[in-house]
Formats: structure tokens, sequence, C-alpha cells
């Protein structure tokens, strides 16, 4: 065999070495970069859930303004206590007709206590509470750990970078089956979000505005929810008065409900 | 009319002069009294035209508090708030002038304050920030002469962070946030200072708060006219609701109820002999009414109470601890047909158990309907005979004729489940019947002792609720039709048990299945209105529109084996947030000898007009 052969072998060999080791990991570059992403999307939502709420126990006055075209507005307010991601009572206090209905809802599971029955009962996720506002609405200000989500792109709203996610429900539970969030990309400020049903029909949007300082932190403390079915149908959720609080965890048993003070 | 007519008609007239007047004034009622008293005042000041100013501010030590002296140069409207995190107290001075105030931040580091702080807000606000070191018991008041603020805080620490329970709990990250929040937080952090608009002040007079004490209540008349056979007014009733609550430690706090009822049926009309008028045409009674004491995961109720078991909606079943008001059969909601009993309640709450005891001293059985009132109670007699009902044979209120019970609960996964057992008296009571003559019978009503036990379950499987109830009854007495008997009781245990589904469909129509029977192992077929098994179902549908506004409702009960049905349909309106309007019939259906069709010809329709404060 001339050098010249030789040298050519030598260089098929070191392409096909090289072809092959590029092969070989790419798929595990890939996959470090899917993992790395996949990372990175739960940090964004977990960021942004620090913002909404104190991720500690705390108590928050909440109102509802139910608006509708040619109708007067309602208007209903909350006390909400929250314990962990996973405990939650909401006491209602005004209007006075609904004072004393409490729901207390503990992971998925949820129970309400009306004062003309005296009694807990277990009731669904699917109940209203008020207008377009879900009881997850109120009682989650966590998207982590219902969540799976995954980074879709990012966009420039007014000057600002904001991550775009996806959120997908982690069982058919959850207030909604998808989610898809903006989330600043320097201070993880919610900016916006649409949630979808399983089915994928857009249900409602919320935007996340007056960002105030609230429990030692700058918060969203109003959420703007609309209907994309009913113009001029929106929700206004005010939260005010957000303290944190060491809380009992007897108060998050359903036998418990009936003792709540209002 | 009755005296205790005009105890009932003085109630409403007091009630509704004071909201009058109340409205008139424009009094806003939901403020706490301190609040109300600093508005009287600033406008009082609003008169006169010179700028209070803050000249100076003083402390003293004492040996349960550290005084702070804000001294001024005339009142000045102020308003209070704290937080807990760090633990601060805000004074706002409103419009009030610090021109000449030289020193504006103390450090004390003090056994309770840390540090005083003077801040002018941009609204023309003067704040005061008192920095204490856990959060402390307080007191804000006024000296005149020359013009003072003094605020006193006190030796009473309400939470400390010596020990903050929560750190063994947290996870690394919560602790950071936990520091960050303290170390970030700074005095402005407070409601007023986030701009936020204050809440709707339509709802200002919702309760009305004396300090510690709310009071909230409702005014509700009901007026219902027969439509079957003989048809007219059945009933006009005015019920006043008062509940009056508060706080009197941090452990102790008390309800006070109270309930008030004047029908003018029978007053407009002679529809009804005068037992029933003695019986049903006012009340004046106390409601729940009691002390609650909480001990770290032991509570404890004491006072006259009512106590409610069971999962199931529309039916009593396990819910069976207290006597119950039947003289309008099963028509008013559960809440009024309870009768509170006086009792002492003891529970233990876990994260996922609970054990509760009670303890009832004070007997109480059901009412019925007396004879010639529109649901009467039924009496196990052949035709042709006439009854004489005498005086009913009560057990004595003593120790050993006491009422127990207890409850155990465990939430298992998604499971609620509950066991419990009661010993008790046979509250519908049983009646001993005499034979005087083949036409002539006396009723003894009296009342046994029961042992009851029972079980519940429910659980959410894919949005549907299941549950459950399972009641096994020891020792009870049923009539017999047999001239025969003795006494016209025979003893039989039963089973109760009762299956329901809950679903809400599309989000908006929610609906309840039942499914019941009632079991006697040992039935015998001289049982009164008592079969060996009886299936029984229940159906309820309930929507809302106008967000929820407008709320059609039906619930229909019906015996499976034969026609004995009551339906009852009815709508609800809500409207000026207070008020609502509920227009329904009850209708009955089935043979005379049925639970429902007894009622056959008592179909009615009612309106139900209320307002809560």
């Amino acid at each position: 065999m001339s050098d010249k052969n030789k040298i050519m072998t030598s260089k098929k060999i070191f392409v096909i070495l090289f072809v092959s080791t590029v092969l070989l990991l790419l798929p595990s570059l890939a996959t470090d970069s899917f993992a790395a992403k996949q990372s990175l999307a739960v940090k964004i939502i977990k960021e942004a859930d620090k913002v909404r709420s104190p991720q500690l126990d705390y108590i928050v006055d909440i109102t509802v303004t139910s608006i509708r075209p040619r109708r007067k507005k309602r208007v209903a307010r909350y006390e909400v206590l929250v314990k962990g991601q996973k405990k939650t009572i909401i006491k209602t206090t005004a209007p006075a007709i609904d004072r004393g209905t409490t729901l207390l809802m503990l992971g998925r599971n949820l129970w309400a206590f009306m004062p003309d029955l005296s009694k807990p009962i277990r009731i669904s996720l699917q109940q209203r509470l008020i207008g377009d506002v879900a009881n997850g609405d109120i009682a989650r200000a966590n998207f982590s750990g219902d969540y799976t989500p995954k980074i879709l792109r990012t966009e420039q709203i007014k000057g600002q970078s904001y991550y775009v996610l996806e959120l997908i429900a982690n069982d058919d539970r959850v207030t909604y089956g998808k989610v898809v969030y903006w989330v600043n990309k320097k201070n993880y400020r919610p900016l916006k979000a649409e949630f979808y049903a399983i089915s994928g029909r857009l249900l409602k949007s919320c935007s996340y505005e007056d960002y105030k300082k609230l429990a030692g932190r700058v918060r969203p403390t109003s959420l703007i929810l609309t209907n994309p079915l009913t113009k001029g149908r929106v929700s206004i959720i005010r939260y005010k008065k957000m303290r944190i609080e060491k809380l009992p965890s007897k108060y998050f048993t359903k036998n418990y409900m009936k003792r709540l003070k209002y | 009319m009755t005296k205790r007519l005009y105890i009932v008609i003085l109630v409403f007239a007091f009630f509704l002069l004071a909201s009058f007047c109340a409205q008139a004034a424009g009094i806003e009622w939901d403020t706490p009294i301190k609040e109300a008293k600093a508005r009287v005042s600033a406008q009082k000041l609003q008169a006169r035209p010179t700028t209070p100013e803050l000249k100076r501010i003083r402390f003293y030590r004492h040996n349960k508090h550290t005084r702070v002296v804000l001294d001024l140069s005339r009142p000045v409207r102020y308003s209070l708030a704290s937080q807990n995190t760090p633990a601060a107290l805000f004074l706002d001075l409103r419009g009030a002038d610090i021109d000449r105030l030289k020193k504006r931040f103390f450090k004390l580091n003090g056994e309770r304050i840390n540090t005083v702080q003077v801040k002018q807000l941009s609204t023309g606000t003067v704040r005061i920030i008192v920095q204490t070191r856990f959060i402390r018991d307080y007191r804000v008041f006024t000296l005149t002469g020359p013009t003072r603020i003094v605020i006193d805080i006190k030796d009473k620490i309400i939470i400390s962070y010596k020990k903050p329970p929560i750190a063994s709990t947290r996870t690394p990250a919560e602790k950071t946030e936990a520091q960050e929040v303290i170390k970030d937080l700074t005095p402005t952090d407070y409601s007023d200072e986030t701009g936020e608009e204050p809440f709707d002040s339509s709802y200002d007079s919702e309760e009305t708060r004396w300090g510690n004490i709310k009071i909230n209540g409702s005014v509700v008349n009901e007026t219902a006219y027969r439509i079957s056979k003989k048809r007219e007014l059945t009933k006009s009733r005015s019920t006043l609701k008062l509940n009056m609550r508060g706080e009197l430690t941090d452990n102790i706090s008390f309800k006070l109820g109270g309930r008030s009822y004047y029908d003018a049926v029978f007053d407009m009309t002679d529809n009804y002999p005068g037992n029933v008028e003695e019986d049903q045409e006012t009340e004046l009674e106390l409601r729940e009414t009691y002390l609650d004491v909480s001990l770290g995961s032991m509570d404890l109720r004491l006072g006259k109470q009512s106590i409610v078991w069971g999962e199931a909606i529309g039916l009593f079943f396990a819910d069976q601890v207290n006597a119950k008001d039947l003289r309008e059969f099963v028509l008013p909601d559960f809440d009024d047909i309870r009768k509170p009993q006086w009792a002492a309640l003891i529970e233990y709450s876990g994260e996922l158990s609970h054990i509760e005891f009670v303890w009832i001293p004070v007997l109480e059985f059901n009412d019925y309907g007396e004879a010639g009132s529109e649901f009467p109670v039924s009496l196990a007699l052949p035709s042709g005979v006439a009854p004489t009902v005498t005086a009913v044979d009560e057990p004595a209120n003593n120790f050993r004729n006491s009422e127990y019970a207890a409850r155990f609960s465990y939430l298992l996964g998604d499971w609620d489940l509950s066991l419990f057992h009661l010993y008790t008296w046979d509250k519908e009571g049983a009646t001993i019947r005499t034979i005087n003559s083949p036409t002539s019978y006396t009723f003894t009503p009296t009342h046994r002792r029961l042992n009851v036990s029972g079980f519940t379950i429910a659980k959410e499987v894919q949005n549907i609720i299941f549950k459950a109830e399972v009641i096994y009854t020891r020792g009870k007495y049923f009539s017999v039709i047999d001239s025969a008997d003795v006494d016209g009781l025979e003893k039989a245990d039963y089973i109760d048990y009762l299956i329901g589904v809950d679903y809400t469909f599309f989000s908006d129509i929610e609906t309840n299945l039942q499914f019941m029977q009632r079991i006697i192992p040992d039935h015998d077929d001289r049982f009164f209105r008592q079969e060996h098994i009886r299936n029984t179902a229940s159906i309820r549908i309930k929507t809302g529109f106008f967000d929820n506004t407008v709320e059609p409702e039906l619930l229909v009960i019906s015996s499976l084996q034969e026609l004995d049905m009551m339906i009852r349909p009815k709508i609800g309106f809500t409207f000026k947030d207070n008020w609502r309007l509920f227009i329904g019939a009850d209708i009955f259906a089935g043979e005379t000898d049925g639970i429902f069709g007894q009622y056959k010809d008592k179909d009615r329709v009612y309106t139900e007009l209320g307002y809560s404060f």
C-alpha cells in the first residue's frame, strides 16, 4: 500500500470515527439539552409561584368582582387561608347572604360547609364559586406541582423579554387541562395566562396586574379574568392584606370547618 | 294577642328602628370601634382650619408596658394597622405636620420596642412606625389638655419569633424565603401603602361590630297557601334570627343565637284550632349558644348546640344527635328543624383523624304537629276508634339519663371515613296504647333507650362524589295495629343504609341521586307503616342562571315499592346582594297510610322572602 493510500485510509478511519462519535453523542447531547430546558421551565414556574404568593402559611383577603354587560356588577369577598401548597380554606365573608359558606381544599379533595346544612359535604372541583371564577382560581396560586411545564418560546412585549411556557395538567382533576403562561425573564413576574380545557378549548384569559408590595414582596394584586366567548364579561380577583402567619393544621380538617370564626 | 306576641313585635320594632336609624345616619357598621371613633373625631376636625402638628415624641418604660407619647398641637384624625412580619404597629396621622419635628428616628432596642420612625407620606399623612420585638398586645388612646396620642406596647407577646414553630417543618427554600420576607419587609408594607382600592363600601353595613363582638342575622317572611282540596292560607310567618359572636381571649370565643317568630295566619284566619295556635303562633327561643375553647389540637364546645353528622343531602339518616322540630314535617330548612341541645362536645383534630365525644345532660325530644295542625302526627288507630292522647312520659334530666355519643373520622387517601355510636333515647318516641273500649283507645307517648351505631363513607372519583351511610338501631319499639297486643308496641332492631352519587353536569347542573333501604329483620306484619324492606330513592337537581342569582331546584323523594312521594320544586332569586326570594311548591302523593301520602291533601305553594345582615 502506497503512502498516499495509507493517508487516505487513515483519513477515512478518522472521519468514520468522528462521525460515529458525533452520532453517538448527539442523542445524549439532545437529552441533556432537553433536561436542561425542562429544569429551567420548572424553575421558572417555581419562581413565578413565589412572586404570586408566599410559599409559607398565609392569609389573604380576596375580592372577586364579576362584571357582565348590561348588568350590575357583583362583588364577593373571601378570606383565604393557605397552608403549604395543598391546603386551602376559603371563607365567604360577603355578601351577607352567603357569609359562613366555607370551602376546604386538601390536595384535589374539596368540602363545602354551608350554614343552612351545618355540616361539611364533599363536593367536586367543578362547582363554581362566583361568575367565571373557579374554586381553583382562588384556592390555588401555585402552578408547580399541578402542571408539567415546557418552554415554548420567548417573546418581546413592550420592551420586556418573556418566557412563554406551556403547562400541562398532571391529572384531570386540576382546574385547567392546559395553561399557556407568560413570565418575565428578568424578574419572573407573570404577565398573563391562557387557560384551556382538556379538549383544547380556550376557557379564559388572565392578566396579572397591579404589582404592589404584599407580604414582603412585589406581587400581582389584581387578576383580570376574561371570557373569550362573551365580550365584556370580566371577573377581577383582587388580593389585599396578605399576611404570613403560622396556621394550625387542625384548621385544615373538614370537621373543624364548623368552628372557623367569621 | 298573647304576651309572647308582644315580645316578638317589640323585638322586631326595635330591630327595624335601629336599622332605619343606622341607614339614615349613614353609619358604617363594619368598621372597628376605634376607627369609627377616629372618623367621628375627624368629622368634627374638618370644620377647623389649622393643621395639627406633631411636636414631640416621648418614651416611658413601665413594668408591663412601654409608652410612646405623641405630643400634638391639636386633635388629629388617625388610623391604626399592624403587621406580623416583622412585628410593627402603624399609626397614621391624617393631614398632620412634622416640619418642626427634629428627630424622626429613635433606636430604642428595648425589650419591647426596637425602633420608632416618623415618615411623611406623599398623601399628607404622617406615619409613625413602631417596630416591636415579637408581636405584642397594644393599646392606643388619646388624651386632651394638651393633646396627646398614647401608644402602650404591652408585655404580652401574642406571637414570638424566638422559637419559630415553622422552622422544623419548612424546607431550606422556604426558610430562605421567610428570611427574605423579614429582611425585605419595609414599614411601607401594609395595605394602605399598596394603593389598593378599598373594598366595595356597599358591604360596610353588613355586619355590626361592637369592638370584638359581631352581630348578624336575618329577617324572613314565609307565606304558604294550600292548593289541594280546601284552598286556604296555611302560613304567614315572620322570623327574626340574631347571632352574636365574639372572642373572650385568643382561645375562647362564644356564640349567642336567638330566634323569634310570629305566624299571622292564626290572627288572620280561623283555619286552625286553639291548641295549634297556642303551639305554633309565636316563639322566642334561644338557639345555638355556646362557648368554644381551643386547647392545641383539642377543642371544647359547651352549651346549646347542633351536632351534625353524616354525608346525606336532604335526609337526616346519620344526623341523629339532636332532637328535631317536625311540626311542619321535614319541609323547613334542616337547620331550623334541628333543636339545639345543651351538650358538651370534646374534639381532637389530627392531621388525618378526628375524634369527638358528646355528652348531652339535658334531654330533648322531637316535636310533632298537634291534632288539627297542617302536618299532624299519625297514630296507629283502627277506623272508628276515638283516641285520647295523654301527656308524654319523658325521662328526667339526670346524669344517669344522659345521652352519650362518640365518632371517629379518618381521611384515608381520598376516602372520608367515619364510625360512630350513640347511646341515646328514642327521640321519635313510642306510643303505649291502652284499650278502654272497642271504640276508645288511650295513647301515652313514651321514650326508650336506643343504641345507634353506624359508619359513613365519601369519596370523589372522576368528579363524581360517592357517599354511603349505614346505621344499625337497637332497642326501637314500633307501634302495631293489633287489639290483642298488650300495649300496642313491639321491639325490633333495624338497619338503614344509603348510597348516593353527586355529579355536576356541564359545570352548572348539580345533581344528587340517593338510594335508601330500611330492613327490619324481625318485621311483623302488624307494624304500623313499616315494611319488612322499604326502598326509597331521592333525586335533587339544582342549577343557576345569571351568575347564580336565579337558582331553580327540584327535590323528589319517593318510595320504590308503591306510590308514596314528595315533590319539591323551587326557584330562588338573589337580588340587591342581601335579599333572597324563594317561590316553590310542596306536593305529596300516595296512599293515606304512606309517609308522604298521609299529607296528600296538604299540597302547597309558598314564598319565602329574606333579608340577611
